[in-house]
């Protein structure tokens, strides 16, 4: 199902800025929320697993069911995960789409990864002391 | 032994809190009053969570490294770089950000801050159209009327309702909280929507679509405007724009939910607009929510020093600025970049796969005290003192009001300023120019 997704400060990611690795910041930042009904369209229900994917690429997240959300819309925190999918073009502003991601979500199995794990699928090589 | 420190400030966002009280037990951190949830955070959470030194990476393995060598490495890289990105500088004091812009000049390198992705858009609109603003102390004593736009300060700026608008006392209102209205618009439902006196919920991206319709009723042509713009009812596009005329002075507040969102700077400039058309009915002012503590800072240092606010390019040998062309997100995109120097940000966590697969090819050196999604992106990263812990500096509140952080702990770190004039002396030293 396409959902446009939306992202911004929650109170819980932004008293984890300087615990990026946490996994209560990797917990709060890739969990997406979303209309109930949509999630009952997709089969999935609160706390299960989708993959959103944009351009060839997929990021796992964990759902969560929010009556205030719009339907064909989803709320992501900001961070990592959201802009897994953000695109690098700025219509000459300087300033990606952070706001609008259109992203196919879908039921999935498969896990969620660290915040390390997925700067490591960047090419990065995570830190762990 | 125990120790209270009062009149802290509070180094986390725009809002510059000037009256957090510490507690100290033996030398650590074990009481904040008066600083939200994300301030006590900060404070709380810092023992124990800082690396212990630099660290560098060495094919898949990170070995520790001492300052002296983590210096020499980061002068190196960025002398020999061709196109060196300096990037970040919005959590850092404004002394090391103008070594910043100078080590830029002396490198042929770009100098950008985290403003090209919260508020370079509205600073793009400001040069277009002009900033109608004023001092926070001007809305607190003055405003009864509030617009809260594309901005949740409930969770982004969680005391800017209670210091400067809804809940702060004010000098010239009997009983402020009563006598003033608050309107918040927004594509969600958000906690600050729950206290507005009028919530507008728009479509996503109908920003520049409601304004439009706003300057319209207010030029007395609501005859033209459709049913619905943009998911608002065009009753409630007359009643909001009938409150806002019976003001007798009014303060609109924007966030990255105007910025970030199609149209970007156009949004902006249009919500000036809109404010400008206001000003022919009453008074009515409009500032961004700056969201670090002191990227407003980075704005006037570079500014000052170069005669632009953000994404100064010094390849030519003179300032070139060009957002779109000369920002971070756009130089790393292209690919462009031979070297980063990230200061005080974190581009692995808010910056597009694109940039951040980028910056794992290239060197990058980041300054920061924690762990953070950069940190598994980068080369070396040399921790420093916090701004506001044990580092005191400048930093600009979010309307441009220069306040002086305090040094309350001494911890043997040494501070980015410190470790920044350290590379610009090595560098200038190694380019023959001592």
């Amino acid at each position: 199902m396409k959902i446009r997704i939306n992202t911004g400060r929650t109170v819980t990611q932004g008293s984890h800025v300087d615990r990026k690795n946490s996994p209560e910041y990797s917990k709060e930042t890739s969990t997406i929320h979303l209309n109930p009904v949509d999630m009952m369209e997709m089969g999935v229900d609160d706390g299960e697993r989708v993959k959103a994917k944009t351009d060839g690429m997929t990021v796992v997240l964990r759902v969560i069911s929010n009556e205030t959300i719009i339907r064909g819309t989803g709320f992501l925190p900001l961070g990592p995960y959201a802009n897994f999918l953000v695109g690098g073009t700025t219509h000459s502003t300087g300033m990606p789409d952070f706001k609008g991601t259109e992203a196919d979500i879908e039921a999935t199995g498969d896990i969620i990864l660290s915040v390390g794990e997925l700067m490591r699928s960047l090419g990065g090589v995570p830190y762990g002391r | 032994m125990e120790d209270k420190i009062r009149h802290v400030i509070c180094p986390y966002c725009g809002c510059l809190c000037d009256d957090i009280l510490i507690e100290l037990t033996d030398g650590k951190i074990t009481g904040v009053e008066n600083a939200c949830t994300l301030g006590a955070h900060k404070f709380l959470d810092d023992g124990g969570n800082r690396l212990k030194g630099p660290i560098m990476r060495k094919g898949d393995e990170w070995v520790d490294v001492s300052y002296e060598e983590a210096i020499e490495y980061a002068a190196a890289v960025l002398a020999e770089a061709d196109r060196p990105l300096l990037y970040g500088w919005s959590g850092c004091v404004t002394e090391t950000q103008a070594i910043g812009a100078h080590l830029a000049e002396l490198i042929g390198g770009v100098v950008d801050s985290t403003t090209s992705v919260c508020h370079g858009p509205s600073i793009l609109a400001i040069q277009e159209v002009g900033h109608p603003g004023c001092t926070l102390g001007q809305v607190k004593n003055r405003a009864d009327t509030l617009i809260y736009w594309g901005s949740n300060p409930i969770e982004a700026h969680p005391r800017h309702l209670s210091r400067y608008t809804n809940y702060a006392d004010a000098y010239f209102f009997h009983n402020a909280f009563r006598e003033r209205r608050v309107i918040v618009v927004d594509v969600r439902k958000t906690p600050t929507t729950e206290i507005a006196t009028e919530f507008v919920q728009l479509e996503q991206g109908g920003d520049y679509h409601v304004l439009s319709a706003l300057r319209a009723i207010l030029r007395g042509r609501d005859d033209i405007i459709p049913d619905v713009v943009a998911g608002v009812p065009k009753a409630q596009l007359i009643r909001v724009a009938d409150i806002c005329k019976q003001a007798k002075f009014g303060a609109l507040f924007f966030g990255v939910g105007v910025t970030m969102t199609g149209g970007k700077y156009k949004n902006i400039r249009n919500a000036i607009e809109f404010v400008d058309e206001l000003n022919r009915h009453t008074k009515w002012t409009i500032s961004p929510m700056r969201g670090h503590s002191n990227v407003y800072g980075s704005n006037e240092v570079f500014t000052w020093i170069s005669g632009y606010p953000f994404a100064v390019d010094y390849s030519r040998g003179i300032a070139f600025y060009n957002p779109g062309e000369t920002t971070a997100v756009d130089i790393l995109a292209r690919g462009e970049a031979d070297a980063a120097l990230i200061m005080a940000s974190d581009p692995g966590a808010h910056f597009p796969r694109i940039c951040c697969e980028h910056l794992a090819k290239i060197p990058t050196i980041l300054f920061d005290p924690y762990q953070s999604a950069t940190t598994h992106l980068c080369t070396l990263q040399i921790p420093s003192a916090v701004n506001g812990i044990d580092a005191a500096g400048t930093a600009y509140r979010m309307d441009g009001i220069p306040i002086r952080t305090r040094k309350f702990l001494e911890t043997g770190y040494p501070t980015d300023t410190s470790l920044m004039q350290q590379i610009y002396d090595r560098i200038r030293e190694v380019k023959g120019h001592a």
